[in-house]
């Protein structure tokens, strides 16, 4: 049989990890530049815990259904346990569809695709309008709602609540003081984030969003997205480090006690859409990078989508073998937070008592940046999102260590 | 190699040797003892004994041998029971309990109806009542005759088969269905002695007048299950049909037959399964609090690491079992790199080779041994030098006085004592404890740079480990050190060709076979501790077979022949 | 004691066909020098008593533990508060030791060894008799598809104290999932379905195994001396298969308490202490039913290993390490992680006499019915003391028993608690033990 060190892995990297190992055995620094990599268990729109930030929570779709029904069945439909009852007549009224495509979604939680031949067979058997409706649920629906065609259903648009406190999460972006502009958390002054403006007040960021309950939650299991630092000489000061991103293409690991594992060997995934590079440099543990653009898999239950972030800045504190906890401040595309809600449907939007219409002309409303030079209508949304994530092995296919090392 | 391995061939090589399968042969030891009496010096040699209970692995493979592994065997066997460190050698001192009756009756019974199913009928059974055949007597006797064989290991008597078929006949009318008669008997076959046991039957040796020996059939049995961990295929049943097992160039050419084939690598991981005591990983479980990494997979996966490194070095690559202390080569896969706490490329197992920075080199700085010598919730260098003495190097450590004085205590958040070694050290003030531990503690402390579940930690609570040890003398600073003062321990190699003989037998050691032990020994070291031409020289050595232990004035010597290069 | 031929008795029965109606009782009846096994087979002619031991590791704290005032309404330290509710049902029997006589004392094996063989050993492989509870298996046990049942809530088979010689231990069975299997699955004959037609497989399968058992005993030529014993032994076993066989040929006897339980969910086995108490309560639920349902008589229930195999999940130190290794704390005098421990355990034993007594049987509960005998292997862990073992007794075997007092047994054999078991039971013995262990004195003290 023959014996390998590392599979397909970059020599030089494999090199620098065992290094690691080797580093905290004597407790001093190697020699040679090291290598860290973490698979993040969490990413997510980060909301500051305050009472006082949000009037009321946003109504969510079917708080507007309801309010549009004549008084007699708004009588009936409107006790907490009718809320079913409510869901479903509303699917009626608004013709809402939820069709099976007879697919079945592809591997390790992937979108199974469907033709557009194949699309307008689905639209024709089940009487969708022309050019309307999604490929959801992981290619195996084909639906049809307030979610995946917010522009149909206007009436929902309203009842979202502006996130109105002093304080977020992010960095000032802009390097302007603007009188939009938050306060961080440590008291900084021109925290560019809109994105916790315009969807702040919503039950799931209000409730996921808190990092004590974020810290909690593995998302993206099936595909986590991998940090890797490299070109390390000391871990807690450095000038200059090298950081990719990547998607994984082996599901995340969890530990006995059902935590996420660290030191699992993680295949790298080869596609480059979620591939990105930048420089930066470590001051007293914490990294921070250059601005550089980026793509994140989002691949969470029913959902296979990305996160999209222009002139993204990664902070983050590292402790080299046991964590990386921090941010990544940017501007979000609509694209990809329109891709979110299309593909979270109606199901989503009842569970997590959204309303997608309000919440994405809100995200319209707020957009800050990168004008579209058409329409000069701003295509993506000052933002801050967390992630925290454990020490793991990337394991690389040949092709994609070789690509990344330019 | 699945299905009703049973030609014609080997039942008319039984017919053709009837004269060879004396009524003694077939039966037990007395009628053909009273016939022919042992001379009076071996008279006064120990039996030993005649009946070894198939161990779980055994009885599975033997069914898949027999019938093919689509065939399913459920239910809980009867607990093994180790003796002397092994589990094969408590197999000739177990029966069977009530309990343990009803759950071979009641495997028996899930395996017969499998067999006689409509979907395994045509090819194992092979036959049904007919216009010549009404009752299916002829079809019974056929099939009692081929499977018999298997099942016995011999073939069955004529008044066995008599027997076999009559019950067919019987419990196929009360039920008013052929094949449940089928069911019926073959559920009791296959909870009958001979097959749940192995049994050793004696008869004259035809080598030595006057002497007595075990009979070529249940040589068969004692060479395959050794050998294979499984019963005899049918070529072994031929040689022992045809008498020439009975035979030394026989015997020898049986022997290299079975050893090369891929199945001698069952047979050696059954050994070291057992020697190593691995199935106590089946059972093991880590406080999933203070070790998260340790998940449910990774203690069956460890136990594999362990046996699959074995093989490759020992078996495939014929290395020195020595060497099995100091490689840095292991197999790996993805449950188990996160506890080493290196990448890991392949989907699947392979061979690695750590790199020579890394703390860890050989067999002991496997997770199976550490996490197994160790409490759930923390390390201990007590267990794992018990171990290393007891295991490895079959020596015995005496337990603990019932009146133990641990006053001081072994709290590991105590700020005067951060590392188990200091812990210890002043447990060990204690000259009563100390005598004991001093025995145990120098390598394991060595050790203990590897926590309850086997993962590497340079420190506990902040201080370095200190790793110095001492084994039988020779000082070492490190688990490299540790395994290097194994490999030369001739203790080391004493005893897992100690253990490989006891294992082979079945029993425990008589003391007359110290001679042999060391015969053994001596060879083992001649063939450069290679596992092959340890287990050869087993088989074919006279005593393999005998009856009785040797007598004490026996000058060990060489089998008469077969040595290999 | 003497061997009587049950198969050749069964046989006869059942080519006899009316014979079959009487059946077992009557065999033991006749085995029975005292006629005392008549009374406990059939409970006064209606409800047959039931016998079983519950054991736990690593004794207890005395100080602790030991009540101090002897008789009825005995005081419940604080180890013992746990049982305040059944206190009434439980007598507890404090200062019996295993007097080892020049024997080693094997940590956490002697003590058990002296209890349950009236006889210490180094190793349960040497030990000199079966362990006491296979012989009242072997005076009551007869008339239940299962002799007796061995149960272990530790989720290994091989933890057992049930032994019928030194190398045939009866296995446990090791969980909630599988224990309900055992009993209620397709073996499962509810004793009280209408009708009742012997199934010929049964009839077969039962003469077939026969025949080739006695060809193959015809078979069998003189062999050494302990392959003789494994032999018989292996005999024996068979006979044992037989015997059930023909008992599923009999009408169950009526069963009013037998309610078939749902199917539990499988709880994994666990050492964590809490985990260990649900699943030792769902056990003892399903094993109430066992017994209500007349699928045994007998039955040994394991709720922690000799040296206690129990922790709270996230501390290292378990239980066992911590009877050696915790300090006496200065201000409260006693192991604080010890004795929550032991309290834990006596809250498993607690839980266990409500489990039997929540059957209602006849005008009772099951648990009048029954005599439990729980017990542990040391008494003070820290140093496997083996004087003042303790032990305490649930039930009241069919009226033949008084319960709820405490005896101090003041360094008397343990092999008294023995004895008196056997002979409520019916086990023809009116000594036990060898050595400074061999008593001929019941435990009069709680005879009615």
């Amino acid at each position: 049989m023959k014996d390998m060190i590392s599979h397909g892995l970059d020599r030089r990297v494999a090199a620098g990890l065992l290094a690691v190992g080797g580093m905290m055995a004597v407790g001093a620094s190697a020699p040679q530049p090291q290598s860290f990599s973490f698979a993040l268990t969490n990413i997510y729109v980060a909301a500051y815990e305050d009472e006082k930030a949000c009037r009321a929570l946003s109504l969510s779709s079917s708080d507007l259904f309801l309010k549009s029904l004549p008084p007699a069945e708004r009588e009936k439909y409107g006790a907490p346990d009718k809320v079913q009852d409510l869901h479903k007549l509303m699917g009626q009224r608004l013709g809402f569809k939820m069709v099976p495509t007879g697919k079945v979604s592809g591997p390790n939680g992937s979108m199974a695709q469907l033709s557009d031949a194949e699309q307008d067979a689905l639209r024709q058997k089940y009487s969708i309008p022309k050019g309307k409706g999604i490929v959801a649920f992981l290619g195996t629906r084909f639906a049809y709602d307030s979610c995946t065609n917010p522009d149909d259903f206007p009436f929902m648009q309203k009842g979202n609540e502006e996130y109105r406190g002093p304080i977020a999460y992010g960095i000032d972006l802009d390097r302007l003081a603007n009188k939009d502009d938050y306060v961080s958390l440590d008291q900084k002054p021109g925290v560019d984030n809109q994105l916790i403006r315009a969807v702040g007040c919503t039950f799931s960021t209000r409730d996921f969003g808190t990092p004590k309950v974020a810290d909690e939650v593995i998302t993206s299991m099936s595909s986590p997205t991998l940090v890797e630092l490299s070109g390390v000489d000391h871990p807690a000061n450095d000038d200059d480090v090298t950081v990719r991103l990547y998607a994984s293409a082996s599901p995340l690991e969890l530990s006995g006690a059902g935590k996420p594992l660290a030191w699992a060997s993680l295949d790298v995934d080869p596609d480059r859409r979620f591939m990105a590079q930048v420089k930066g440099k470590i001051r007293n543990g914490e990294l921070l990078t250059e601005p550089f653009d980026l793509r994140l898999r989002l691949r969470e239950q029913i959902i296979d989508s990305y996160r999209e972030v222009r002139q993204a800045r990664i902070q983050a504190k590292i402790k080299p073998g046991e964590a990386i906890e921090g941010g990544i401040y940017g501007y979000h595309t609509l694209a990809s937070i329109e891709d979110n809600y299309h593909q979270s449907t109606q199901v989503g939007a009842n569970l997590t008592r959204m309303s997608c219409p309000a919440l994405i002309k809100a995200v319209r409303r707020y957009a800050d940046a990168f004008p579209d030079p058409k329409t000069g209508r701003n295509t993506a949304i000052s933002s801050a999102l967390r992630f925290k994530g454990v020490p793991v092995f990337l394991i690389k296919p040949q092709q994609v260590a070789q690509g990344v090392q330019q | 190699m699945s299905g009703p391995v049973i030609s014609s061939r080997v039942l008319r090589a039984l017919s053709a040797v009837t004269a060879l399968c004396s009524i003694g042969a077939i039966l037990m030891a007395a009628s053909a003892g009273q016939a022919d009496a042992p001379t009076q010096q071996q008279a006064q040699q120990p039996q030993v004994p005649k009946f070894r209970r198939l161990t779980e692995a055994q009885y599975r493979a033997t069914i898949a041998d027999i019938f093919g592994p689509d065939i399913k065997v459920s239910g809980r066997f009867e607990p093994d029971m180790r003796v002397g460190g092994l589990l094969a050698a408590g197999t000739s001192a177990v029966s069977l309990t009530p309990a343990g009756a009803e759950q071979y009756e009641q495997i028996a019974r899930g395996i017969a109806e499998q067999v006689v199913d409509a979907k395994h009928r045509d090819r194992l059974v092979g036959c049904a009542p007919s216009a010549s055949d009404p009752q299916g007597a002829a079809c019974a006797a056929d099939f009692f005759k081929r499977v018999g064989l298997r099942i016995y290991r011999r073939p069955l008597t004529d008044g066995e088969v008599k027997l076999a078929v009559a019950q067919t006949l019987a419990a196929a009318a009360t039920v008013k269905d052929f094949h449940g008669g089928l069911v019926i008997m073959l559920t009791a076959m296959l909870s009958d002695l001979p097959f749940l046991f192995q049994t050793d039957r004696e008869v004259a040796d035809p080598s030595a007048p006057g002497g007595r020996t075990i009979d070529a059939w249940s040589r068969a049995s004692k060479l395959s299950y050794f050998l294979w961990n499984s019963t005899p295929d049918e070529q072994l049943l031929q040689a022992a049909a045809d008498g020439s097992l009975m035979t030394q160039a026989g015997l020898i050419r049986q022997v290299d037959r079975l050893m090369a084939l891929p199945r001698f690598e069952t047979g050696v991981r059954s050994f070291f399964d057992d020697f190593l005591q691995l199935e106590g990983m089946m059972s093991l479980s880590k406080d999933g609090i203070i070790y998260p990494a340790f998940r449910s997979s990774a203690a069956p996966a460890a136990r594999e690491q362990t046996l699959r490194t074995i093989t490759t070095l020992l078996v495939e690559e014929n290395g020195d079992y020595r060497d099995l202390f100091t490689t840095r080569r292991v197999a790996m896969n993805r449950q188990l790199s996160p506890l080493y706490r290196i990448p890991y490329g392949p989907r699947d197992w392979s061979m690695i080779t750590l790199p020579d920075q890394d703390p860890r080199v050989g067999l002991l700085t496997q997770i199976s041994f550490l996490a197994l010598h160790s409490h759930e919730g923390r390390s201990s260098p007590t267990l794992r030098g018990k171990a290393l003495r007891e295991v490895l190097m079959c020596e015995h450590v005496p337990t603990p006085p019932a009146n133990v004085n641990f006053t001081i205590v072994q709290d590991t958040s105590n700020p005067a004592f951060r590392t188990t070694r200091e812990r210890l050290k002043a447990h060990l003030d204690d000259e009563e404890c100390a005598s004991c531990h001093k025995l145990t503690d120098p390598m394991g402390l060595t050790l203990d740079s590897f926590d309850g579940a086997g993962q590497f930690r340079p420190t506990e609570n902040g201080v370095p480990i200190d790793t110095t040890g001492m084994l039988d003398k020779v000082p070492f600073t490190d688990s490299a050190g540790l395994g290097k003062a194994l490999h030369d321990n001739p203790k080391v190699t004493q005893c897992v060709a100690q253990s490989a003989w006891r294992y082979a037998a079945g029993r425990a050691l008589l003391p007359s076979e110290e001679p042999l032990m060391a015969s053994l020994h001596e060879d083992f070291a001649h063939a450069g501790f290679r596992i092959r031409p340890l287990f050869r020289r087993i088989v074919i050595d006279p005593q393999f077979f005998a009856v009785r232990a040797p007598a004490a004035s026996r000058i060990a010597g060489k089998p008469s022949s077969g040595r290999k290069g | 004691m003497t061997q009587f031929d049950r198969r050749g008795f069964l046989l006869r029965g059942m080519l006899g066909g009316g014979a079959v109606a009487v059946g077992l009782p009557f065999l033991d009846y006749f085995l029975d020098d005292n006629g005392t096994a008549l009374a406990a087979t059939l409970g006064g002619g209606r409800l047959p008593v039931r016998f079983g031991t519950w054991f736990w590791g690593c004794g207890m704290i005395p100080d602790r533990w030991n009540p101090t005032t002897a008789g009825a309404n005995y005081d419940l330290p604080p180890e013992l508060a746990p049982i305040r509710p059944v206190q009434d049902k439980v007598s507890v029997l404090s200062g019996f030791g295993v007097t080892l006589g020049g024997k080693s004392n094997q940590p956490h094996i002697s003590g058990n060894i002296g209890l349950r063989t009236g006889t210490p050993s180094d190793t349960w492989q040497q030990i000199a008799g079966p362990t006491f509870d296979v012989s009242i298996a072997g005076a009551i046990g007869a008339g239940t598809l299962f002799r007796s049942l061995e149960l272990s809530v530790d989720g290994n088979a091989r933890t057992s104290f049930s032994y019928r010689s030194g190398t045939e231990m009866n296995p446990s069975v090791a969980s909630p999932m599988e224990l309900y299997r055992r009993i209620f699955g397709a073996d499962f004959r509810d004793p009280n379905a209408a009708g009742f037609t012997p199934d010929p497989k049964v009839m077969a399968r039962r003469s077939v195994l026969s025949a080739v058992t006695d060809e193959r005993r015809r078979m069998l030529g003189k062999l050494g001396a302990e392959d003789k014993a494994r032999v018989d032994s292996y005999f024996t076993s068979i006979r044992e298969v037989e015997n059930k066989l023909a008992l599923q040929l009999e009408r169950p006897p009526r069963a009013e308490a037998c309610v078939v339980p749902t199917q539990p969910a499988d709880l994994p086995a666990s050492t964590d202490v809490t985990a260990r108490q649900q699943s030792h309560k769902l056990m003892a639920e399903l094993l109430a039913m066992a017994v209500a349902c007349n699928q045994t008589k007998v039955f040994n229930m394991v709720f922690s290993t000799a040296t206690a195999d129990l922790r709270q999940a996230g501390s290292p130190t378990a239980y066992h390490q911590a009877t050696h290794e915790e300090q006496v704390d200065r201000t409260k005098g006693y192991q604080p992680t010890v004795d929550a421990f032991s309290t834990q355990s006596m809250q498993g034993w607690a839980d266990f006499v409500t489990a039997m007594s929540a059957v209602k049987e006849g005008d009772g509960t099951l648990l009048d019915n029954m005599l439990v005998v729980a017990h542990s292997e040391v008494s003070y862990a820290k140093n496997h003391d083996v004087n003042g073992i303790p032990v305490m007794l649930a039930g009241r075997a069919g009226g033949k028993v008084k319960s709820g007092i405490h005896i101090a047994g003041q360094g008397d054999p343990i092999s008294r608690v023995g004895l008196t078991m056997q002979q409520l039971m019916g086990v023809p013995v009116d000594a036990w033990g060898t050595d400074e262990m061999k008593t001929s004195r019941s435990l009069s003290e709680i005879m009615v």
